[in-house]
């Protein structure tokens, strides 16, 4: 969230102003070093990427040479796919037909072709070099056989001869479409068994489902905030549902990266600790860098070269029809100078941060009652010295009903305040104040 | 910084001139950025952006090409369309407008309204007047704490000074700020 500032009318300005402005001391010397070292590694990956697309173009200019010849094997590919079904639809039409006529069926489909499949026929009328090169064989084996033999037992050896491999290609397609199902519906199952037990504690629960490690399975990512910080949560299937996986009880400290060309998950965030882990083919996490062992931060730029992802969150709420997109913003105005008279605090000469804590009104867990049953939230912005009235943007939604308790966190003497209570319904929009402190300093609505 | 100068390092050492042009530009690369995005972007978006800017002008700029002019030019070329870019980005990110980012996005590229782009262009140059009347130390601390929107802790390291000392300098140089403002009749 970007709360607006006093001096917002020098944005997006001309020229002049922009040089005045940079004329000024604008960054520290930190900040300079982390710039310039991202720029060179930029510049780095951008070299490695244009060696790679050079060759890739050299390449592909050889490929041109060779563009000919490959639709020459595709025109030949499909006309030996067509005699390929053709042989094959004959072959089968007149088994049946022979086997109808002399009473054989029966022992037809106890020879090797017992392995023949619907599925094996359909196959046939694919239009892919791969599926092409099958076909190929089937003419060949077939043909041998219609020579030497009766119809039927043509058709019979022509589909034994492909028919390992198009089971295998049949079976792996189904397999990995009904995986894709299970994975599916098992995310969603863990997800909402997450969102019932933290439904208090954290917004913004969504899910993301990504092969991390390559092993062909997808695993569940889970990110989700409280009052303090993002956290992140790891899920692996284990052939019926998604475990946790998580290093720590309460997942990743922080929003997490992941970077799935080398299985690798990045934590942290700002205050936060930064750490890589590796997640290797058997599910095991390693820890490859904890900044809070005070590990080599050498370790930490070597691997910030590589292409970390943001995995890409559904709403757990959206999954169920809330309203995520459009949804009203919330805004919470605060007198500072009004607070000070009310004796919340002695000056505004001081940091403070807003929170908003939530509760769930349906909290019926055990439990539910800590805290008075405000166990979590997000933050919202801080505010150096402020001076009259603040509005403060609620930087995060999850399209549900709340009953949020506004605080003002005092940096200096880190004392919480308690502001005002209400009951927000971000679906509708309504907003219900239950209880406020300082009516004169403190308003909120949408 | 001229083409010339630049080729001349990059040819003796493309590091020291990578470096050469960072150390010269950055505030100004930074600025232009931050100019066009401060009101969507997080720092970290704009500290990315000015690093794609430097790369993007390592990778490209033909050191070959003759060119004996001052390089600012060409840099502010880049840094601003690289800066319109990730608005368009973080816009399109965020799915959602607010009444903030459709002025934003109104001043963007717009050759609309002019009378109102000349009205709003004086407003920034007497505000920029009257922070140069505030004097230094006073004036960077007001356009560091209002406008980049640093802590007092950030600042006071900038500034080699101490955070209690740029507080108070800070809030009565605010003071000071917005009565040299009225008097001009303009309200923060």
């Amino acid at each position: 969230m970007k709360k607006k500032n006093e001096l917002d009318i020098l944005a997006n300005a001309g020229e002049n102003i922009v040089d005045s402005l940079a004329s000024r001391p604008v960054l520290t010397k930190k900040e300079k070093e982390r710039m310039y070292k991202m720029s060179r590694n930029k510049l780095d990956m951008m070299k490695e990427n244009y060696t790679v697309s050079g060759a890739a173009e050299e390449n592909a200019q050889d490929q041109v040479s060779g563009v000919e010849r490959y639709t020459r094997r595709i025109m030949i590919g499909r006309v030996v796919a067509a005699a390929a079904c053709a042989v094959l639809v004959i072959g089968v039409g007149t088994a049946a037909l022979l086997s109808k006529k002399t009473g054989r069926s029966s022992e037809v489909i106890n020879g090797p072709s017992e392995v023949i499949q619907p599925a094996a026929v359909t196959s046939v009328s694919i239009d892919s070099t791969a599926t092409v090169t099958t076909h190929t064989s089937i003419t060949t084996s077939g043909t041998a056989e219609v020579s030497g033999t009766s119809a039927e037992n043509a058709a019979t050896s022509a589909d034994t001869g492909t028919s390992a491999q198009t089971q295998e290609t049949t079976a792996a397609s189904s397999s990995s479409s009904g995986d894709t199902a299970a994975y599916s519906s098992a995310a969603i199952e863990r997800t909402a068994e997450f969102t019932s037990r933290y439904d208090t504690a954290h917004m913004n629960i969504g899910y993301d489902l990504t092969d991390i490690n390559g092993d062909g399975v997808p695993e569940l990512i889970i990110g989700c905030e409280n009052n303090a910080a993002n956290e992140t949560y790891i899920f692996a299937y284990n052939g019926y549902e998604y475990v946790d996986i998580s290093p720590e009880a309460w997942g990743f400290y922080g929003a997490a990266q992941i970077c799935p060309e080398h299985g690798l998950i990045r934590s942290g965030g700002k205050n936060m600790y930064t750490r890589i882990f590796e997640l290797d083919s058997a599910g095991n996490l390693n820890t490859l860098y904890d900044s809070s062992n005070g590990a080599d931060s050498s370790v930490e730029a070597s691997y910030s070269q590589y292409n970390w992802i943001t995995p890409d969150y559904t709403f757990y709420a959206a999954h169920n029809g809330y309203i995520i997109d459009n949804a009203p913003q919330l805004y919470t105005d605060i007198d500072f100078d009004k607070l000070v008279e009310y004796g919340a605090f002695p000056d505004t000469n001081r940091t403070f941060c807003v929170g908003y804590d939530t509760k769930n009104l349906a909290a019926s867990y055990p439990g539910a009652d800590q805290y008075d049953g405000y166990e979590g939230g997000v933050a919202g912005a801080e505010y150096d010295m402020p001076s009259g009235t603040v509005t403060d943007l609620f930087p995060y939604f999850q399209g549900r009903k709340y009953r949020m308790r506004v605080t003002v966190l005092d940096r200096e003497t880190e004392l919480t305040h308690t502001l005002l209570v209400a009951e927000l319904d971000f679906a509708t929009g309504e907003c219900k104040i239950i209880e406020n402190y300082y009516p004169d300093a403190v308003d909120i609505h949408f | 910084m001229t083409g010339t100068e630049y080729s001349a390092l990059y040819d003796r050492s493309p590091d020291k001139a990578y470096k050469k042009l960072f150390e010269q530009y950055c505030n100004y690369v930074y600025e232009i950025v931050y100019n066009k995005v401060c009101r969507i972007a997080a720092a970290e978006d704009i500290e990315e952006c000015v690093s794609d800017v430097f790369a993007d002008i390592y990778f490209s700029y033909d050191t070959g090409s003759g060119f004996q002019g001052d390089m600012k030019g060409y840099i502010n070329t880049v840094a601003s369309r690289k800066a319109i870019n990730l608005y368009h980005r973080l816009i399109s990110r965020s799915k959602h407008y607010t009444e903030q980012d459709d002025e934003t996005l109104g001043r963007i590229g717009s050759d609309e309204d002019l009378v109102s782009d000349t009205e709003r262009a004086e407003v920034q140059r007497i505000v920029m007047s009257k922070i140069a009347e505030l004097g230094e130390p006073d004036s960077t601390i007001i356009i560091q704490k209002y406008y980049y929107d640093r802590t007092s802790g950030d600042i006071a390291e900038l500034l080699s000074m101490k955070a209690s000392a740029v507080r108070m300098r800070c809030k009565r140089a605010m003071e000071k700020l917005r009565q040299l403002l009225e008097a001009a009749g303009i309200t923060l």
